[in-house]
């Protein structure tokens, strides 16, 4: 499975991750052979297998909403994690332009 | 003996009996961190003060009753992926390198309330990719058997930290070996519970249908004190909703007469070290001479673990940190003129190259076109991989396995290929994808120029069931005595 240096610049591009050309031509080796490796997987033969979320049978697991009071302290420490604000407000660059 | 070198049952009984105090134990591991993580680079925060507070108030409640829980005044350290309200969590990642948590994760609750001193904040591959703790942001950790190898990862500082006695036992993550690899190569006990019975809230999440909260210890009885102490149903992580609060450290007794353990024939492979391969020979020996029955058994579908691996992570890994965006917390590139370039450039800054690398592969296996041909073939291979376990586990009670294809390689030895470094997990990831316990503890030691390093031995066991395989690993421990066994390299 080969992967071209365009197929990286476009998912990184999808991701909204940053990448350099120079990385972009690295990755798209690395990955090519980690694809290579999965594609091992076309082997088995699981026509008859359900999809399913199949771990230790949890499912479906659902609670009430419930209020959520813990006050001053953490909404203060939540607005100190903010990276830019005004007030309590989180500044963010335009939306629209 | 020095007081950071005793396990969670000498301390406490220790304590109990005023032979010290918590503040003198955690002085004494708060000097062992700084003489020797010069070395090891185990620790990325150090909590003195958090630590002497909580060892003063250990300390009175200890002068008052003699009721308390076995974990009261022990100093603990947690990987650092795990949030504590009011302390810098990095996850190991430039993009959280000054994140405060505002609350405190399930099992640091769990571990408060039980009056446990948390010493500080371990090293990691970053966001806990990785399995040699090279991929940390803030430089790597050495393994204390020999400080040019590898710790193993992704918690390489936390079974460092209990190998070099820089603490008594601390938290790892394990999400297809990362609890159980790092203890392997580092000579010390690690436990990946069943998938749901420690509550991952608080937990940087990595790859949610994998991750797994657990302890590494210096003995198997402390794996399992811990267990206890963090293990149960919370309302906050609903995957943790069948887990009960039973005691495990009841039912160890080290009594294994007539325990079948299954020993998979697809774990023995081509390529693996020879020396591993005869210690995993040996310990088989030793379990029949206790009085276990070993029988041969099959997991069909070994082979594609890693392949269903490393489609169905990375998957969860680009959904997982989409939240990472240098919007609301974490780094921010301020020089971005416009959003998209904001996103980018934040990410591009705060991510390493391992973690950029598996976003970019599950936006891939996720995407249009493709989801079916990896992200559901995948899932659907993930079942057979459960039933085989399924099937093993109506003819055994566990099965055993070597932890690792090798020993602790050298710095830099894997890093310049990814897939070469993804082998390091090939025995470790089939517990995670099928959700089933897995403890790896000390099993012989090889010598590699001049240095010993230690060799893991893994067992798996039913959904639910860690008492079978923490009993058997008590077995084999108090049988073998490996796990007395300390690196010197350091003193």
């Amino acid at each position: 499975m080969s992967f071209s240096k365009e197929t990286v610049y476009n998912l990184a591009k999808l991701a909204r991750l940053g990448i350099s050309e120079e990385e972009a031509t690295q990755f798209a080796g690395q990955l090519g052979s980690v694809l290579e490796y999965v594609e091992k997987l076309q082997e088995v033969s699981v026509e008859d297998e359900q999809y399913r979320y199949p771990v230790a049978g949890l499912e479906n697991i659902v609670r009430p909403d419930v209020l959520d009071a813990s006050g001053t302290m953490l909404h203060d420490a939540l607005l100190a994690e903010m990276p830019a604000r005004e007030g309590d407000l989180l500044k963010v660059r335009a939306v629209f332009e | 003996m020095e007081l950071s070198s005793l396990t969670i049952e000498q301390a406490s009984a220790g304590l109990r009996k005023k032979e010290f105090s918590s503040v003198e134990i955690t002085e004494a591991v708060l000097k062992r961190i700084d003489s020797v993580d010069t070395n090891v680079h185990a620790y990325l925060s150090v909590l003195e003060e958090e630590a002497h507070i909580a060892a003063k108030m250990a300390d009175e409640v200890l002068g008052r009753e003699n009721t308390a829980g076995s974990l009261l005044g022990i100093p603990v350290a947690l990987k650092d992926n795990m949030t504590m309200a009011g302390t810098i969590t990095t996850s190991a990642s430039r993009m959280l390198e000054h994140y405060r948590a505002p609350y405190d994760g399930t099992v640091v609750s769990c571990l408060k309330k039980e009056g446990a001193v948390i010493i500080g904040k371990t090293n990691l591959d970053e966001f806990a990719m990785g399995s040699s703790t090279e991929n940390s942001a803030f430089g790597p950790t050495s393994n204390p058997w020999d400080l040019s190898c590898v710790p193993g990862g992704s918690s390489g500082g936390s079974a460092a930290a209990v190998s070099a006695d820089e603490c008594i036992y601390a938290l790892g993550s394990d999400t297809g070996g990362s609890i159980r690899q790092p203890a392997s190569l580092c000579g010390v006990v690690g436990l990946k519970p069943t998938y749901g019975q420690v509550s991952r809230y608080g937990l940087i999440a990595m790859a949610s249908s994998l991750d797994q909260i657990g302890p590494i210890t210096k003995t198997v009885k402390d794996a399992a004190i811990v267990f206890d102490a963090i293990k149960g149903a919370d309302l906050r992580d609903a995957s943790s909703a069948r887990a009960d609060r039973k005691s495990t450290l009841g039912t160890i007794t080290g009594d294994i007469k007539g325990l079948k353990i299954g020993v998979p024939r697809e774990y023995f492979i081509e390529g693996m070290d020879l020396e591993i391969e005869k210690a995993t020979r040996e310990a088989i020996e030793v379990y029949r001479s206790l009085g276990a029955e070993i029988i041969d058994v099959s997991l069909p579908h070994t082979e594609y673990a890693l392949a269903v691996y490393y489609i169905i992570m990375p998957a969860e890994v680009s959904a997982n940190l989409a939240r990472f965006d240098g919007v609301r917390y974490g780094f921010r590139d301020e020089d971005a003129q416009d959003l998209t370039t904001l996103y980018q450039e934040s990410r591009r800054k705060g991510f390493g190259a391992e973690v950029r690398r598996r976003i970019i592969l599950g936006t891939y296996t996720l995407s249009s076109g493709y989801a079916d041909a990896y992200y559901k073939k995948a899932q659907k291979v993930r079942a057979r991989i459960e039933k085989d376990f399924a099937h093993a586990f109506t003819q055994v009670d566990c099965l055993l396995t070597p932890t690792t294809p090798a020993l602790a390689f050298r710095k830099g030895e894997k890093s310049a290929d990814p897939l070469t470094m993804y082998l390091e997990d090939i025995f470790t990831v089939s517990a995670n994808i099928a959700g089933v316990p897995g403890i790896s503890l000390p099993c012989g030691f090889a010598s590699r120029e001049g240095n010993n390093l230690p060799m893991g031995l893994q067992l798996m066991g039913k959904h639910w069931d860690e008492a079978t395989i923490l009993n058997a690993a008590f077995s084999y421990e108090q049988a073998t005595l490996w796990h007395v066994r300390r690196p010197d390299i350091l003193s």
